[in-house]
């Protein structure tokens, strides 16, 4: 009779703390979580020892110095969004126009981001690095 | 006056709940969402600020990338490691072998000189690994 008695019980599982364990567990998933937001400027490098001949009046330099000074051609910019107008200009003339940026070996990140991100913003296509790479 | 005042008082005597039945397969839910976009993060880095950029656009969802973090001294990192720049192209084409199309994202601090950068690039020639991102931040107002 006793045992039963016993059987009759339901088996319970517990489910009252369960939504606090639920609640504890999405709180740690929330503050945990970093959803990627990176951004960047992409680059195709170029292959290695991949040589192309092309015509002068299709390239255009931009240099900066150390200092942060910049020159498009033979043009010395006062501010770095000049390369905006000049890069549209020759794009006008030629949609597959090269720009070639040059930046000092001692000059800053900073100063080639700023011409990759200003090229860009023309829809300039064929962008390059100029590497004077002592070896 | 007397029996308007009692009806008035019967409305309210209905108990205003906030139904909880469904609550918890909401927070189900998104307890689910949650663990499923997670990804934790297995690299530090080196602490830099990223250079600014109007034009940065999204890593595509679907491509695998791999991290180079270069700090303000010129000093190179991949997966926590510190490594000097011709000990670059053999981390980075260990990475390249699994993932041929690997996306290698440049983390450089704005300040660092350029000619690091330009020597790590190079390394990146050096084993084929031509798909490069400039990691910036948007430029802000």
């Amino acid at each position: 009779m006793a045992i039963r008695k016993k059987n009759r019980k339901m088996p319970d599982i517990p489910t009252s703390s369960m939504s606090d364990i639920v609640f504890l567990l999405l709180v740690f998933f929330l503050v945990t979580t970093s959803f990627n937001m990176e951004k960047g400027l992409d680059l195709q490098l170029p292959p290695k020892g991949e040589d192309i001949q092309i015509r002068r009046e299709n390239i255009s330099d931009v240099f900066v110095n150390p200092a942060g000074r910049m020159r498009f051609d033979d043009k010395v910019l006062g501010n770095a969004e000049e390369i905006v107008t000049l890069t549209k200009q020759k794009l006008a003339l030629n949609e597959e126009h090269v720009f070639v940026i040059h930046v000092d070996r001692d000059g800053q990140y900073q100063h080639m981001v700023t011409i990759l991100d200003k090229l860009k913003k023309a829809d300039a296509k064929k962008i390059a690095l100029a590497t004077h790479r002592r070896n | 006056m007397a029996r308007k005042k009692k009806k008035f008082k019967k409305s309210f005597g209905v108990e205003a709940a906030v139904p909880t039945g469904s609550m918890s397969d909401i927070v189900f839910l998104m307890l689910l969402f949650f663990m499923i976009t997670t990804v934790f993060k297995t690299e530090k880095g080196l602490r830099i600020t990223l250079p600014v950029a109007e034009m940065a656009e999204r890593v595509p969802k679907q491509k695998r990338v791999a991290h180079v973090w270069i700090g303000k001294a010129g000093n190179v990192s991949i997966d926590d490691y510190t490594l000097s720049i011709d000990q670059v192209s053999a981390m980075v084409g260990k990475k390249m072998e699994k993932e041929p199309t690997l996306l290698i994202a440049v983390r450089c601090d704005e300040g660092a000189p350029y000619g690091t950068v330009e020597d790590v690039l190079e390394e990146f020639k050096e084993i084929n690994a031509l798909n490069v991102q400039f990691t910036t931040k948007k430029v802000q107002g």
